[in-house]
């Protein structure tokens, strides 16, 4: 328990699933914790109440492209990144999406759950391209195995995940916690007809349910794992919190923090938040935890200027708030000539890793190629009523359109340039007086070259499945997967946290979550964060 | 040496899903219900006593969550505090391995401990005492031979006064126990007398479905009319076609008690689901068929319902009508948002998920509100039906608090069940507390005129029997 001289032993600041995980571990160690939000807490029933009552019904990513806003509340202290809180001042727009709210924006991910390839770690050495990793895959395998019972991850055992049709590969200490979601039609067909051009399906693991686990009920296919899960079958962040919680952490919402202080000595004192009201309180930890994800993470650090740390804390290496990276994509819709029926199941599951990984990631990114499995009713029907489509025509049009057309999209890798980078904005500020987020993000000829290889497989995929090509859209579509602004490295000058998550600068200042990866790969984070979070705890527990 | 029953403490808390079963009390029914119990399927190999136990259903009431099966330990919270079954694995030390078929016998049938102590009908022998001796031959086999021995102790007990007083049992079994064993009535079928069997000794389906007395003794009156236990309800199962099941098929009947489910009428939720999951998923068809024969020609009893419980309700139509309509109706909203998303919008369910009308639990508030609070769990062929639970165990982001759940179960009682019935904020309350309290723990409140009441009652009743045998003799 802490001493009276600290409020806590542990301050985490982000309520997500890194800060949730942290704190559960901490909290069923018997340290005392505080956990921080800046946003609000959230029923389900309310979220999915206001999506109900939305008129129009998108997916995330296309919710925002389209303006339609989301059913998470956007508050003045904590506005939501689905308006225009996010400042773009690059030449690429850097369209991220994240959730302030109380279990952080796991509430609305797709909820694919990967292990990154033992290869992914080693991309300098391997490929010229990047940089490597201070730690290895079998390094981070043992926490990989817990992030995956922690999160509840159900997948197929005995995939080659590296997409060549090979022996199961990475390495796996544990089978999945739960056995894989079962395969919709769609998926089965996509597959049988991708096959004949040697095209390796692989169903990605994800945090979907197959059997009760824990308090989730397993999933029911609402195909609605974004905006919301309606009923808890996917995993979120609220969910360790929950947990955190009932092992005696306290969690203080709508508290934004906006400033850290540190001793002469590097040591960590004390942070500041700020709450709805403007008033301004204290807390003081011997250890203390950053994980408000990779936006809000640097523009905090990089808030915290100070006589002693001009450059703001953990930023000697003026490497703080760069690096930013994500999987911007691109993708394309195309018409079957048979009916597919998207929309069975969950939003995603079928991918293609063909160019995951291999001696090409010298001159082209390795990628990922994913369908979407939604239907977008209201557009197909907006789009047949503008072509003057009316009455029982318009009703065969509507059936044939969601049965038949299909989004493919791609996710490639980036890399860390210094050049892309997230700072506190000079000019604009929000309600209570806190700089938003500025954003320059560029994307390099590396990234071309493989969009140029994406887009022949996606000819390719038209020739297999007879379909034809209605739209590409190249236009650098951002993904939401958060990576390198807190980069990881055994060298303090071009790094702020080293091989523990531990700032350099600072020893009792920790960061947690994709922020710190130091390459991006082509899959999603989140279990990557998960893990090195599960690593935080164990340093921490023993530490503090 | 501790006894083969099952023990009160002192202590109120429990963890976990034990909740779910909370006992009403002390003397009343003690049902067990352990969801982790291992009830292994029983192969065309089991021998008949490993049959027996799995009819009897003792692995749910003597295993703890997780822990080895018959070793007891398992935690039933009561008013009175939480229960701790015993170990029954045919250890020396811990558990009954010093028992010889007589002192097995007696403590099953007799409710009388090897050491000579008498049992608490926790344990129910009112109902085994009606097991032949060939059953009870097997069942010790079974125990003695092909049970793990597991030599870790249980819980002691103690329990708080007045119930600690054992003797008090020689009164009680006076009045409410009887030590005859089965005899097969030779005017029905042999079907219907191996179904009596199992309903009233072997499965001990009265120790639930039969009402109790002021005093916890079975009302054999009204036997298999419905009893309360805990926050739950077991209905009435005699042949009255409004109140009990009288207007269920053979089919539907064997269906329910093998999967749980019968569709259009009903889903064994609560402690029914464990005995589905625990035992009755594991008899065979002939088994089943004889409970459904017995049920179906039992004596009518009627409740004074004018309408079968699986009979209430229809599709609603406010998905349409309201939406967009800013319905001030909390409970609407509530069931869009948290019940919707399975039972669909009008109500009527789908592949996975049951029908809210036509279906028994929105007939009765108590059940319906129980499912609420506590969810609907039971795994059957290895595949697991489950309604998460909306109470104190519920993620925060999913509780409901009881004002919340009284709306939510109005609104589905007046759309799709049984729209006469009313729930209030206090009766949720009551659920989430263990259910109504029992009239004995009532009298125990007001502990001296209690004790100096049930010493006069159980006087009296002995006196009762003892001139009605002497007119016998």
């Amino acid at each position: 328990m802490s001493s009276a001289e600290f409020d806590a032993d542990v301050v985490i600041i982000g309520s997500g699933v890194m800060g949730g995980l942290i704190a559960t571990e901490l909290a069923k160690a018997n340290k005392s914790v505080i956990v921080l939000e800046a946003g609000p807490r959230v029923n389900r029933r309310d979220i999915v109440e206001t999506f109900r009552n939305a008129p129009v019904k998108l997916s995330l990513a296309n919710a925002k492209l389209q303006g339609a806003g989301s059913p998470y509340p956007s508050l003045p202290h904590a506005p939501s990144t689905y308006g225009d809180y996010l400042q773009q001042v690059g030449p690429v727009k850097y369209n991220t999406s994240y959730l302030r709210v109380v279990g952080g924006t796991t509430w609305h991910f797709g909820s694919s759950l990967w292990r990154m390839l033992p290869n992914d770690f080693r991309l300098k050495s391997l490929y010229g391209r990047g940089r490597d990793w201070p730690i290895s895959y079998d390094e981070l395998e043992p926490f990989y195995a817990r992030a995956e019972t922690e999160l509840g991850v159900s997948g197929v055992d005995g995939q080659d995940e590296s997409g060549q049709g090979g022996k199961a590969w990475p390495p796996r200490s544990i089978p999945y916690p739960m056995e894989g979601l079962k395969p919709s039609y769609m998926f089965k067909r996509l597959s049988e007809m991708l096959s004949k051009g040697g095209y390796n399906p692989i169903l990605e693991p994800n945090g979907r349910a197959t059997r009760p686990y824990g308090k989730r009920p397993p999933c029911a296919g609402n195909n609605n794992c974004n905006p919301v899960c309606p009923i808890a079958a996917k995993y979120d962040g609220s969910m360790h919190i929950d947990e955190a919680e009932r092992h005696g952490a306290k969690v203080l919402d709508n508290s934004v923090v906006y400033k850290i202080e540190s001793g002469d000595d590097g040591k960590i004192t004390a942070i500041w938040y700020m709450r709805p009201d403007k008033s301004q309180h204290k807390l003081t930890a011997k250890t203390f935890v950053l994980a408000a994800y990779g936006i809000e993470s640097p523009k905090l650090l990089l808030m915290s200027t100070s006589d002693k740390y001009p450059n703001g804390i953990a930023n000697s290496s003026d490497q703080v708030g760069r690096n930013l990276m994500d999987h911007t994509g691109i993708s394309m819709n195309v018409m079957t000539k048979e009916d597919m029926w998207p929309g069975e199941g969950p939003t995603q599951l079928l991918v293609y890793l063909n160019s995951r990984d291999g001696a090409f990631r010298k001159d082209y990114p390795s990628y990922k190629i994913k369908v979407r499995n939604t239907v977008p009713t209201s557009q197909i029907t907006s789009g047949l009523i503008a072509k003057g489509v009316l009455g029982s025509k318009l009703d065969e049009g509507i059936r044939l359109q969601s049965a038949r057309s299909l989004n493919w999209a791609v996710d490639f890798e980036t890399l860390p340039l210094p050049e892309n980078r997230v700072t506190p904005s000079k000019t604009k500020f929000d309600a209570i007086g806190l700089p938003v987020p500025e954003i320059y993000y560029s994307v390099p000829e590396y990234w071309h070259a493989g969009k140029a290889k994406a887009l022949e497989d996606f000819q390719q995929f038209a020739k297999l499945l007879d379909a034809d090509i209605l739209s590409t859209d190249v236009g650098f579509q951002n993904r939401q997967h958060i990576m390198g602004t807190t980069i990881m490295g055994d060298d303090p000058k071009d790094s702020v946290v080293d091989r523990d998550c531990r700032t350099h600068d600072h020893p009792n200042l920790f960061i947690a979550g994709t922020s710190v990866m130091p390459s991006a790969s082509c899959v999603n984070p989140t279990l990557t964060g998960a893990a090195l979070s599960l690593r935080i705890a164990d340093v921490v527990v023993k530490e503090v | 040496m501790q006894s083969p029953t099952i023990e009160l403490v002192p202590r109120n808390v429990l963890k976990g899903r034990g909740t779910v079963r909370a006992v009403a009390a002390f003397l009343t029914l003690m049902l067990c219900a352990v969801s982790a119990a291992q009830a292994e399927p029983l192969g065309a190999d089991a021998s008949p006593g490993k049959g027996v136990a799995v009819a009897a259903d003792c692995v749910a009431c003597h295993t703890a969550p997780g822990g080895k099966p018959y070793a007891g330990g398992y935690g039933l919270s009561s008013p009175m505090g939480v229960i701790y079954s015993t170990n029954i694995t045919p250890s020396k030390t811990a558990g009954i391995g010093g028992y010889s078929q007589e002192d097995f016998a007696r403590a099953v049938r007799d409710g009388v401990a090897g050491d000579g102590s008498h049992l608490y009908p926790a344990m129910p022998y009112t109902s085994y005492a009606k097991m032949t001796d060939g059953d009870i031959a097997a069942l010790y086999d079974y125990f003695m031979h092909e049970v793990q021995p597991v030599d870790a102790t249980t819980p002691k007990t103690t329990l708080a006064f007045p119930f600690n007083v054992r003797a008090s049992m020689i009164g009680w079994n006076a009045l409410f126990h009887s030590a005859e064993r089965f005899k097969a009535d030779a005017s029905k079928s042999a079907e219907v007398n191996r179904g009596d069997y199992l309903v009233n000794a072997l499965a001990h389906c009265d120790t639930c479905h039969t009402p109790r007395n002021l005093l916890m003794g079975a009302d054999n009156g009204r036997a298999l009319s419905g009893g309360s236990l805990g926050g739950w309800y077991a209905p009435n199962i005699t042949s009255d076609k409004v109140s009990g099941i009288g207007a269920w098929s053979t089919d539907e009947l064997v269906a329910y008690l093998r999967t749980g489910h019968a569709e259009g009428k009903a889903q064994a939720a609560g402690p029914m689901a464990e005995a589905v999951e625990n035992s009755l998923q594991h008899l065979d068809d002939t088994d089943l068929k004889a409970i459904a024969a017995y049920l179906l020609q039992t004596r009518p009893v009627s409740s004074g319902e004018t309408k079968a419980r699986h009979e209430f309700g229809q599709a609603s139509a406010n998905e349409l009508t309201l939406r967009g309509s800013k319905p001030e109706d909390p409970g609407f909203h509530i069931f869009s948002g948290t019940c919707a998303n399975c039972h669909q919008p009008n109500g009527q369910g789908n592949s996975q998920y049951p029908s809210l009308f036509h279906n028994t639990a929105t007939a009765r508030a108590d059940n319906l509100v129980a499912a609420i609070v506590f969810g609907v769990h039971r795994e059957v062929d290895g595949v697991a039906i489950d309604m998460p639970a909306f109470g104190p165990e519920a993620l925060f982001t999913d509780r409901l608090n009881d004002q919340q759940i009284a709306d939510v179960s109005n609104y589905v009682l007046s759309q799709f069940g049984n729209s006469a019935l009313k729930v209030s904020s206090a009766d949720v309350a009551q659920t989430r507390a263990g259910g109504p309290p029992s009239p004995l723990v009532t009298l125990a409140k007001f502990t001296i005129p209690a004790i100096v009441l049930v010493c006069l009652l159980i006087a009296l009743g002995l006196w009762l029997i003892v001139r009605r045998q002497r007119k016998v003799a």
